[in-house]
């Protein structure tokens, strides 16, 4: 199973996901090669920015290994990227979209009210069509959230009990 | 320790491409590993994509530092670039020759590929494995082109020289920085949406959505196509000296195909989005223009056809002809397996519908890009089939090319008069009026004052093809101007009663509301809140003006004269007195009239002559062509210089001078109309941009993300119009007083330039605080 770690990952990638370190190693590495081609010449800073890419193709790479070999734990802005959208919800945003161009078509009179009340209905079909497969998935992946759930409460409060029962001067919280 | 770097870089270099093809290879792998479900591997994937794209990167800079530090060991180095050329033009050279171009290639694909991995982030999950897969397999290829054929870390032979050969010194101008890089982002653009096609064809995802989501990458493709074509216009319009801007030149070709089925393609996509129809067609199209990017870098670099602006011959052409075949097959058996689940849903309903009107406008756009695709390759093809030679040369573009051109002009004012499915005769007759009016409006009036203005409604015309097909081509081309001036009324009247009715639209919805809008705010939030729509009737408004500038050609007058100083000469409208000519640098005492920079500037030796411009017996303009000998290449260039003006561009070269009497020999060319082209392609970038703008949401983008992005915008157009106004001794100067010395005359421009960027510096500053003031509003703060 993916394992999912807190944004405190030290993975390269989850270090300059943060806007802040990305923003730091940006200004950092430009700052570095300003001043050296300007005091050194500007090959010098070239020289910088080459070797700022070259730690930077390292680094990915590592992470890329990492991930591959299932050592690095992802963050969960990560896992929740690979998790989303599904294609019903892409196809929904579609659909709303078309709903709204119609509507200003419409306004603009450029189509007539039969065609619009015709193809307004379909597409709202097609949307209530995509938001009753939402919700379905929505309710199937609910359920098994909420199973996972109960099984890791239950398995939290045995093993509470266990260690309870060994270490009665220590509760564990 | 740099030192110890400079003993190892081209072996660096070298093992930094090698590099890339493993790091393209790996990711390649895992991203198709990816695609079988497997979350993690995904994530694996897209690092390695950024790894790729970081470590190209790296080989970009080696190769720049070893081009800053003149390292003469290496080949491409040492043909492209020499001790005395300046920072900027040493750093242009990454892109002047061959392999340096190639590596140029994916370095941009890598930006690419970066910004669409991020921009991909939480989108189109199933697709994402099979668009990295795809874009290794592109970066794959460029990276063995680069290490079997065109390594731009390979060694001379030769212990190494002191000097370098130096870039050509046609290449030597600002356009040479702008025009390459401008062309090839729009080319390697189109790699990201013939990804996105084969994932969608692998995976079978072939719904409507996904398809308009790539539109916008096509559009940013598209826009930097049309920059990359303009600038190569205006850099032959200005470098070579011919008095023309487009020759048909078989590379000129191979630039414009791709966005002839660029332009197909955004237009198609909005029936696939409307009506299910023509997932087949724009699937194709999306996979043609990708093949025509490949087809025209081909074209360049094979040597297959003479042209200006080809490349030393090598052996990368066979390369190419691999990998042609590759997205062919590729491209051909991925669609005629999916083909049943590419069914349309719908059909057109009839000839009166705004889908019509876009598949009649699709075929026209295809039918030009065949065409001119056939006619570049003829001469090769009639050597193939008939061992004959044969030469297609700008005439016969030029008189096939009208009908085809006028047809799709006229097209692109139809479509918009019609609604989806079927147009209501009641429609028809309120959407047709005020266009036709203006049709005929625009017919009368060119008939009736074109020949007293100089633009005659129908010009002479030689009869190219002897029958009857000669005899239609001869008469259409007779009558293109009235047809083009008529066409250009009816396309403005459609415009703007587009703009009109969105606007009533809102203010009739404002009422109703019981608000009150202005037409200014109708308009302005028209604009903002549908600007796909409104920036594609503005990209329509660019090329109206591009179309005024073409049929302006039709007016051409062009003449050769050799005069002696004070004579005078007359040509169209204009009246020229040739006043002096001054040869840089001067060994005469008082610097025999040079400036400072020419005097110091031993690199080339300059031949300038002035000449007055009077129109009407008054005074208009001046201007200065001159002729360069480089004497370190022994190569002369022809510097021309234009007085512009909306109505017509006075073109001026020198040819011989005499430097004993000063007696020279002149072409001058008088070209109306031609400014309109610069003009409708400026609109054409601006409506396109508006079309790609992303919608804001006040209440997500923070108060700074806005200033940085007005900041960024007024820098880019502070940049674009500084170096439009840069100094540059070949052009035209409008006043006399500023004659007098040249260094006096690069004062103007430069305050000009700095007042410029101050202005646009100040817009971008204007937007930023009014857009942080208006989300402030929206948040009630």
């Amino acid at each position: 199973m993916t394992s999912v770690s807190e944004p405190n990952s030290l993975s390269l990638l989850a270090l300059l996901e943060r806007p802040i370190y990305r923003r730091v190693a940006i200004v950092g590495v430009v700052a570095l090669a300003f001043a050296m081609g300007t005091s050194r010449g500007i090959a010098s800073g070239f020289l910088v920015l080459a070797g700022a890419f070259l730690l930077l193709t390292l680094g990915l790479l590592w992470t890329s290994l990492e991930s591959l070999s299932g050592k690095a734990k992802l963050s969960l802005d990560e896992a929740l990227s690979l998790a989303r959208p599904s294609a019903e919800e892409e196809q929904k945003q579609s659909v709303l979209r078309a709903l709204k161009d119609l509507e200003f078509e419409r306004s603009v009179g450029k189509i007539s009210d039969e065609d619009y009340q015709e193809l307004s209905a379909h597409y709202r079909a097609e949307a209530k069509r995509l938001m009753a497969l939402l919700d379905e998935h929505h309710a199937r992946s609910r359920a098994e959230v909420e199973a996972l759930a109960r099984g890791e409460l239950a398995g939290a409060k045995s093993k509470a009990k266990v260690e309870a029962k060994v270490d009665p001067v220590e509760p564990s919280s | 320790m740099w030192s110890s770097l400079q003993i190892g870089l081209p072996e660096l270099g070298t093992s930094v491409i090698y590099g890339i093809l493993l790091c393209a290879a790996y990711t390649f792998a895992v991203a198709v590993a990816a695609g079988r479900s497997k979350p993690r591997l995904l994530q694996a994937a897209r690092v390695g994509a950024y790894a790729t794209s970081a470590m190209v990167g790296f080989a970009v800079l080696l190769l720049a530092y070893a081009f800053l530090t003149h390292d003469f060991r290496i080949r491409y180095v040492l043909r492209y670039s020499d001790r005395s050329m300046s920072t900027p033009y040493l750093l242009t050279s990454l892109w002047g020759g061959q392999d340096g171009s190639l590596l140029w290639w994916i370095a941009l694909l890598s930006v690419y590929i970066t910004l669409a991995i991020r921009w991909l982030k939480g989108r189109y999950r199933d697709l994402q494995p099979y668009v990295i897969a795809t874009l290794m397999v592109i970066v794959a290829f460029f990276t063995i082109v680069l290490i079997f054929s065109a390594n731009p870390f390979a060694t001379t032979i030769a212990s190494s020289p002191p000097d370098g050969e130096g870039l050509n010194p046609l290449l030597q101008s600002y356009w040479m920085i702008i025009h390459p890089p401008a062309l090839y982002t729009g080319f390697v653009g189109c790699s990201v949406p013939f990804a996105f096609a084969i994932a969608a064809l692998i995976t079978g995802r072939l719904d409507n959505e996904w398809i308009i989501a790539v539109r916008k990458w096509m559009l940013f493709a598209f826009l930097f196509l049309s920059i990359g074509n303009w600038l190569g216009m205006m850099w032959a319009y200005e470098e070579l000296g011919w008095g023309g801007y487009w020759a048909w030149d078989p590379v000129e070709n191979a630039a414009c195909l791709p966005w002839f089925t660029a332009a197909a393609y955004v237009h198609s996509t909005m029936i696939q989005e409307r009506r299910s129809m023509l997932k087949v067609w724009n699937l194709f199209l999306i996979c043609l223009t990708f093949f025509l990017t490949i087809f025209g870098t081909f074209l360049t670099r094979s040597g297959l056809i003479t042209s200006v602006h080809s490349f030393a011959q090598s052996s990368i052409g066979n390369y190419f002809l691999v990998f042609m075949g590759l997205i062919i097959a590729t491209s051909v058996g991925l669609i005629v397996w999916r083909l049943p689940e590419l069914r349309a849903k719908s059909e057109i309903e009839a000839v009166t519908s705004r889908e019509a009107m876009f598949v009649l406008n699709n075929w026209a756009l295809l039918g030009a890009m065949s065409f001119i695709a056939i006619a570049t390759l003829f001469p090769k093809i009639s050597e193939w089939l008939w061992n004959e030679n044969a030469t297609v040369g700008p005439p016969f573009f030029n008189r096939w090319l009208a009908p085809i051109g006028l047809l799709i002009f006229a097209l692109m004012g139809l479509a918009p008069l019609f609604g989806w499915r079927k147009t209501s005769p009641e429609l028809l007759r309120k959407s047709f009026v005020w266009p036709l009016a203006a049709l005929f409006a625009g017919a009368a009036l060119h008939l009736a004052l074109g020949k007293a203005l100089g633009f005659p409604a129908l010009v002479e015309n030689d009869i190219f093809y002897p029958g009857a097909v000669g005899l239609v081509l001869q008469k259409i081309g007779a009558i293109s101007p009235l047809l083009t001036m008529s066409l250009a009324a009816f396309n403005v009247a459609v415009i703007v009663q587009e703009f009109a009715r969105g606007v009533a639209a809102r203010q009739s919805a404002a009422q109703k509301r019981g608000e009150q809008e202005s037409i200014g705010q109708a308009l302005f939030r028209l604009v903002s809140k549908n600007r796909r729509r409104y920036g594609g009737y503005i990209v329509h408004a660019g090329i109206v003006c591009m179309f005024i500038g073409f049929a302006g050609a039709a007016w051409n007058v062009d003449r050769e004269a050799s005069l002696s100083v004070g004579e005078t000469y007359t040509v169209g409208n204009y009246t020229v007195t040739y006043k002096s000519a001054r040869m840089c640098p001067s060994m005469r005492p008082d610097g025999g009239g040079c400036s400072v920079e020419e005097q110091s500037d031993v690199s080339k030796r300059r031949v300038i002559a002035n000449l007055e411009l009077a129109r009407g017996g008054k005074y208009v303009g001046s201007v200065s062509p001159a002729q360069f000998v480089y004497t370190r290449q022994q190569q002369t260039t022809t510097e021309v210089s234009i007085l512009r003006t909306f109505r017509d561009d006075f073109y001026s070269v020198v040819g011989r001078v005499d430097p004993s009497t000063k007696q020279a020999t002149f072409q001058f060319h008088v070209k109306p109309l031609v400014s309109w082209i610069w003009l409708g392609v400026t609109i054409l970038i601006f409506g396109t941009t508006l079309s790609l703008w992303p919608q804001f949401s006040y209440g997500r983008v923070g108060v700074w993300s806005l200033v940085r992005t007005a900041s960024g915008a007024a820098t880019g157009i502070a940049f674009s119009i500084w170096l439009a106004m840069s100094p540059s001794l070949a052009h035209a100067k409008v006043r006399p007083r500023a004659v007098a010395s040249p260094a006096a005359v690069q004062t103007e421009p430069a305050r000009s330039s700095q007042m410029a960027i101050a202005l646009a510096l100040g817009a971008g500053l204007v937007v930023g605080v009014g857009q942080s003031l208006r989300r402030r509003r929206d948040l009630g703060e």
